[in-house]
């Protein structure tokens, strides 16, 4: 494949090697005084990408510049390292110790695969879980890379479905979650979406250890056109997951649901104006735990719905211009938007679909 | 290089970064004139030229395969090389009827990164099997052997000139049975567009009970859309391909059409094709005020990248990369699209109400 590809060499010239010497010492004492730390993905004014250390109040602490947009992040607290995972079809994985004990790590797919822009830790942070795609074999994977032993690629897991998109991991580490959007890409064909006349759309659970199939969910046949994109799991193992339709735009399909194993796939059929204010387009989706709640932004719909995580209930429904990424807050929840607004502090960034809590309850 | 021009688009360059965008989204009536003059000036416009041009293909390849004379067979490759600028212009909607029953790729199957519709035409003229290039039956084989690879490998591939010795027919008659069948691909192109009730209404009326569109905003970013992946499909899948200045790589018969020279003229027609969205639907009247320097040097980033591509002719793709002088002009054809896609994503789309950049937006 020509194209976009990357190497660690190519990285370091593309994105200046400031972020090479970790964190600052400005923004060491600000993470150790923040009650809670959010990371994000931004592309700035001029077109410049990187990753963002916020604040509790949205205030962006520090930034590391990348080379490329990063899409999801991904965080251990048992190490205090965060991945930014490069927007699909992309090439890297940035890797960065909170506690500036280590250089950065610059992870880059292998020649026949490309990531899909998400990925999860092991509970104990000893693993790296990258979604991505074997393209050439039309089948997503799961790549498996050994955190302790620098970012090394040891193997990788089927994860039983096309196009895979964002991956979760169960609290004792023991099931992988992969969001097969049911969509195939190539890279040849850049961010084309190939197939969307068959799609084949599921929510498999992975054994961590063996990588056998334990569940796989798909979709009824006239909800074959609604990829499932992304998932966040609540303290009881429950999974929710939020989707995106590629179906025709005047459909109404329902947007989010949740799993518990063993169970089938409970799509939520919320009111149609909230519906509609979705736009067939869920973004992001985030539980938080201490709440019971979660939330789904939709940057196409620019709003965003709050549920109560046992229920599915609707709890509230709010207008959120160019809503992007969500997570969960001490209370509620932080959510940014293109316009640079992340809570109630705007900066002159566009804030892309996802941020993570780095620290802090929730 | 051609240093007039640079010059041009460094005078143009401080303007736009000294003209904030601000974003006025433009009224429902305002878009859907856009849209109406999108789809009658530029999309239909386009198929129909392409299904003209597929016609014409088709009857030069009746007349070699009852001729097999050398002016029957000049007369079909000159009509391949119309053929080919017809569907680089419409090409760059990759939307619609054109990507349903894969009918984009049975086409033109590019980029063929293992060679898989040269294999088969390979086989397919080998086997010599009347069977295979049935015309019934043509739909249903390989995408990758449907449409315009598989007829340039006929004409100009090896082998060829035995089209017009007056002794071989079998691969008259392949060619012919692809001819027609993209002459049908093309015809099915038309039909949908000209239906007055189906995909042109869901272009033209944006509401809430449309398939496509619900709102002006929706559809003004999907016409956005169209230049936007336009120009970015052509640096990043027919350019970088073949040649990359980062790292040196040069390869000249990964490019599209290399075989019968007509890899500029496909990078030249796609350009004119999006090219034609962009003046002839109007949306560049969308914005006012002081982001109409915006839309003034996107027009201009057209004409110099269509006039670059032209120059090239039917230079082959491998005497460009050997040479210091056209090396350098391609290089600033790939400078050209990169602004263009620039001004295009970022700059337009935040003055026409996106929050960041089209691309951005562009959702995962």
């Amino acid at each position: 494949m020509r194209g976009r590809l990357i190497d660690r060499r190519s990285f370091i010239r593309a994105s200046g090697a400031a972020f090479l010497a970790g964190l600052t010492p400005r923004s060491l004492m600000a993470l150790e005084r923040a009650d809670a730390v959010y990371a994000a993905g931004f592309m700035d004014r001029d077109g410049n990408y990187g990753m963002a250390l916020v604040s509790e109040q949205g205030t962006i602490i520090d930034r590391i510049d990348l080379p490329d947009r990063a899409h999801g992040l991904a965080a251990s607290k048992s190490t205090g390292m965060v991945a930014a995972f490069a927007r699909r079809p992309g090439t890297f994985v940035f890797v960065y110790d909170m506690n500036g004990r280590q250089a950065p790590v610059i992870i880059t797919a292998n020649e026949d695969r490309h990531f899909y822009g998400h990925g999860k830790f092991s509970p104990d942070g000893r693993l790296l879980y990258a979604s991505e795609n074997d393209f050439d074999n039309r089948r997503g994977v799961i790549g498996i890379y050994d955190a302790t032993a620098g970012f090394e690629r040891i193997g990788e897991f089927p994860t039983y479905g096309i196009g895979p998109h964002d991956l979760t991991v169960s609290d004792d580490g023991s099931v992988l979650i992969a969001a097969n959007g049911g969509i195939e890409t190539h890279p040849d064909f850049g961010r084309t979406k190939l197939n969307l006349d068959h799609m084949e759309p599921s929510l498999a659970l992975i054994d961590a250890k063996t990588g056998a199939l334990m569940e796989k969910h798909g979709l009824s046949p006239e909800l074959s056109q609604l990829s499932i994109r992304h998932a966040d799991t609540c303290a009881d193992g429950r999974i929710w997951f939020a989707c995106q339709y590629q179906g025709p735009r005047n459909d109404l399909p329902p947007l989010i649901g949740s799993l518990k194993r063993g169970e089938d796939l409970n799509l939520i059929t919320l009111p149609e104006d909230v519906t509609e204010g979705l736009a067939n387009y869920v973004g992001a989706i985030a539980v938080n735990r201490h709440d019971g709640l979660v939330a789904a932004t939709s940057p196409k719909g620019s709003s965003y719905v709050i549920l109560d995580a046992d229920t599915g209930a609707l709890v509230s429904q709010k207008r959120f211009d160019h809503a992007s990424a969500v997570a969960s807050a001490s209370h509620g929840f932080a959510v940014s938007n293109e316009n640079g607004l992340f809570l109630q502090t705007r900066s002159d960034v566009a804030w892309d679909q996802h941020a993570i809590r780095l620290k802090g309850k929730a | 290089m051609n240093f007039k021009i640079l010059t041009s688009l460094s005078i143009l360059l401080p303007t736009l970064l000294s003209s904030p965008a601000h974003a006025t989204f433009a009224e429902e009536a305002e878009v859907e004139a856009v849209m109406d003059k999108a789809v009658d000036q530029a999309i239909r416009p386009a198929y129909h030229a392409f299904s003209g041009k597929a016609a014409d293909m088709a009857t030069a390849m009746e007349s070699l395969c009852k001729e097999n004379s050398q002016p029957a067979f000049e007369n079909a490759r000159n009509t391949f090389d119309a053929l080919v600028r017809a569907w680089s212009q419409a090409e760059v909607l990759r939307d619609g009827p054109v990507i349903r029953e894969n009918r984009f790729e049975r086409i033109f199957f590019y980029p063929d990164r293992k060679s898989i519709g040269l294999k088969q035409v390979q086989a397919l003229l080998a086997v010599k099997d009347k069977d295979a290039i049935d015309l019934a039956t043509m739909d249903q084989k390989s995408v990758a052997l449907q449409g315009i690879g598989t007829e340039e490998y006929i004409l100009f591939g090896k082998g060829s000139e035995e089209l017009a010795a007056g002794q071989e027919n079998y691969r008259c008659q392949a060619g012919l049975a692809v001819a027609k069948n993209v002459e049908n691909l093309a015809n099915q192109l038309t039909e949908a567009w000209d239906d007055p009730d189906g995909i042109q209404k869901d272009w033209k009326k944006p509401g809430p009970d449309n398939a496509v569109y619900r709102d002006g905003e929706e559809a003004l970013s999907g016409l956005l859309g169209v230049l936007v992946r336009g120009v970015e499909t052509i640096r990043d899948k027919r350019i970088a391909v073949f040649y990359n200045p980062d790292d040196g790589y040069s390869n000249a018969k990964k490019a599209a059409l290399w075989r019968s020279n007509n890899t500029f003229a496909s990078i030249a027609g796609n350009l004119e094709g999006l090219q034609d969205y962009w003046l002839n639907s109007g949306m560049r009247h969308i914005i006012k005020g002081d982001a109409t320097a915006i839309t003034t040097n996107i027009t201009f980033d057209f004409k110099t990248a269509i006039k670059t591509a032209e120059s090239f002719g039917k230079t082959p793709v491998a005497d460009v990369l050997k040479d210091k002088n056209l090396k350098h002009k391609f290089e600033f054809l790939m400078m050209t699209l990169e602004d263009l896609q620039t001004r295009l994503n970022n700059d337009y789309g935040r003055a026409m109400g996106l929050g960041a950049s089209f691309t951005f937006s562009d959702g995962d």
